[in-house]
């Protein structure tokens, strides 16, 4: 009888649960939440160490100059091909802060794929050739960087295991060719139910 | 002899039932309104009805109603707010999902004297369907990133749901033999024959429905396969599009239709095109997805004496509404006639037997406590009765008996929230039509035929739905390669 009771009280109680007060942590000092059911702000940051680490290790931009200045990049399509939503620029930013503060290259933001990240910048452009009476030069860049990110899945004996899998590649346009590529796969583990009764 | 300690204590145990009995979710009886709203095709209605409900729902039906909601704001032409709903009810799944399910003791399942106290988590087929309709809200508003991620959910949840059913298989078990140690009366219950015969009553009255492999609903397969094929990026994901088409070709082998894109996608590395003309699918949902009813009947006795009460089991019964209509589409002298590409019945037959032995090891064991306290209850007040020889000792007796009859033959309550709202069948058809040409879509309704004007596309699917037959038939036009 007890025991019921008991459980009975476990019951009213079900819905509670344990209180933590809020407070900052560092995204890649691994105290963050972990998802298996989605990218997490700490796998981003990894992904993009990885990436940099590897770039700023090749020669793609070794020799690559302009009479301006450093050569330009315009960022392509990267695809979530994962199940969960997510901007894909919580990646990619952290590239491009990385790259121009570096001065490696420049990032053209008045032009890219599927339209200018930066809106006003083209328009403002596009204005003040206008009023010198020229028409805007085309923004070529010299590079273009373009990527996917992948999800696998796999389960035995209750635990649940989900990839992701961060595709990078560097393109330099004038040859069509793939300067730089890089791929870092994120593993995480974790038992995860969910019996729908 | 029982003592007064122990009729105390069936006394505070019958309390406490009861009161667990009290706490009845009304869920069938509220969501009839709208469910029959949405049947005869008034969604503006059904709509206002479901809104209401589910902004008052109880945690335990929020997924239930939420998936109700999305799909009937689908139907009314509010995409915007059906993917919210979707978006909102997918974060309620990766929250259950975030929580173990653990097999419940022999004590924890007898607590649950009612299902309707647990929370609703979604069934697989409902995961699945979810990420499904995501897709389809998605590329209906043009967003083919998000369908892609949408669709990629698909097919993770149909993963799932095979390792599901191995878990399902595991807390029966599990279950069973906790029933077993604890109370080998209540185990022998189980076994009994009533329960068997109850439990074949289940999904009697379906019959040749289709098992699909691997726990796959063919729609979802399907619409992978078509998706990655027309939006390709890539040649990796035509040779998704090739994988995903095979299995629906194989899920589907009625439908010839699937069988052209197979064969494309397996020999061409590219988004399949004909010049002047477009690519169209024409998907058409019919019926109402099985009706569930309570199946009641009484338990075999388990404590042999006239103080033992009768005891009332109910377990969940699905039957087929027999209600589909039919499309036919008409393009100059030629008619196209869609094919079956999934059967919802089938799908949802299936999960419905696998949950079964669960539910029945959990309704036969807290009804065994129930008999098991109101026999108890029962016995202390004959025992008061004879010490006392009153008459009111006498009318207490009667009270008792009567009140514990009442309470175990009517507290026995089967789970049946399931999303009402889903078709019986999906059929699909697949033409190439030049553009600028009209079509005439029409169900069995001696209504004129809804006339569709091809635009300059590559690809197309038009999704309609007729809710049961001479019910109106709707149309949502989906571009997948412009």
């Amino acid at each position: 009888m007890k025991k019921l009771l008991l459980s009975a009280a476990l019951l009213s109680l079900a819905g509670c649960s344990s209180h933590r007060d809020a407070g900052y942590i560092e995204a890649n000092d691994g105290s963050g939440i972990v998802s298996l059911d989605a990218v997490n702000v700490q796998d981003f940051a990894l992904a993009a160490d990885t990436m940099l680490k590897s770039l700023y290790d090749s020669p793609a931009f070794v020799g690559a100059k302009r009479p301006d200045g450093s050569p330009v990049l315009m960022v392509g399509r990267v695809t979530n091909d994962t199940g969960s939503n997510f901007d894909t620029s919580q990646l990619v930013k952290k590239l491009t802060v990385s790259l121009t503060k570096s001065g490696k290259v420049r990032i053209a933001k008045a032009i890219g794929f599927g339209g200018p990240e930066d809106q006003a910048a083209a328009e403002a452009r596009k204005s003040q050739a206008a009023a010198t009476g020229e028409s805007a030069k085309p923004l070529l860049p010299d590079y273009t960087l373009s990527g996917k990110i992948l999800e696998n899945r796999a389960s035995a004996r209750g635990v649940q295991q989900t990839s992701y899998i961060f595709q990078l590649s560097l393109t330099e346009v004038k040859t069509g060719l793939a300067v730089w590529e890089e791929e870092k796969t994120i593993t995480k583990q974790g038992s995860r139910n969910s019996i729908g009764f | 002899m029982l003592g007064t300690q122990n009729s105390r204590n069936a006394g505070t145990w019958l309390f406490l039932a009861m009161l667990l009995t009290g706490c009845v979710s009304n869920y069938t009886s509220s969501a009839k309104n709208f469910q029959s709203l949405y049947s005869s095709g008034d969604y503006a209605s059904s709509l206002v009805e479901v809104e209401s409900l589910a902004s008052n729902s109880s945690s335990e039906d929020e997924v239930i109603l939420k998936l109700q909601l999305a799909h009937v704001q689908r139907e009314a032409g509010r995409i915007k707010e059906s993917v919210e709903t979707f978006e909102s009810v997918e974060s309620l799944f990766q929250r259950y999902d975030a929580v173990p399910e653990v097999s419940l003791s022999a004590e924890g399942i007898s607590a649950f004297s009612n299902p309707y106290v647990l929370p609703y988590r979604g069934r697989s087929y409902d995961r699945i369907m979810t990420a499904t309709y995501r897709a389809l809200n998605y590329l209906e508003l043009g967003d083919q990133a998000k369908a892609r991620v949408a669709l990629n959910r698909a097919l993770f949840r149909q993963e799932d749901a095979k390792r599901i059913a191995a878990e399902k298989e595991r807390v029966a078990q599990e279950e069973m033999q906790s029933v077993d140690t604890k109370n080998s009366r209540a185990g022998s219950v189980v076994r009994s024959d009533e329960v068997t015969a109850a439990m074949s009553q289940g999904t009697a009255d379906f019959v040749g429905l289709p098992v699909y492999q691997d726990y796959m609903n063919p729609l979802s397969v399907w619409l992978h396969g078509v998706f990655f094929l027309h939006t390709a990026q890539g040649i990796e994901d035509v040779e998704k599009a090739r994988k995903s088409l095979e299995r629906a070709q194989a899920l589907a082998p009625q439908n010839p239709s699937i069988k052209e894109d197979a064969v494309w996608a397996a020999t061409s590395g590219s988004r399949p095109t004909v010049d002047g003309k477009c690519i169209i699918y024409v998907v058409h949902e019919s019926g109402e997805a099985p009706a569930w009813t309570e199946h009641k009947f009484q338990l075999p006795l388990i404590i042999i004496d006239r103080n033992a009460p009768i005891v009332n089991v109910a377990f969940p019964k699905i039957s087929p509404v027999p209600n589909q209509d039919t499309v036919s589409i008409k393009y100059k002298l030629e008619t196209f006639n869609p094919a079956l590409l999934a059967s919802m019945d089938g799908v949802v037959a299936r999960e419905f037997n696998d949950e079964l032995p669960v539910v029945r090891t959990r309704a036969v064991a807290s009804a065994s406590l129930k008999a098991i306290t109101a026999y108890v209850a029962n016995k202390a007040a004959e025992e008061n009765n004879r010490r006392r020889g009153s008459q009111e000792s006498s009318f207490l007796y009667l009270a008792t008996i009567i009140a514990t009859n009442t309470y175990t033959t009517h507290s026995a309550q089967a789970d049946l929230r399931n999303w009402a709202t889903l078709p019986k069948n999906i059929s699909m058809v697949r033409m190439v039509i030049p553009i600028s040409e009209k079509i005439y879509i029409q169900n069995s309704l001696a209504r004129p035929p809804i006339s569709f004007t091809v635009p300059n596309a590559k690809s197309l699917i038009l999704y309609c739905k007729t809710p049961a037959k001479g019910g109106p038939l709707s149309l949502h036009k989906i571009i997948l390669n412009p």
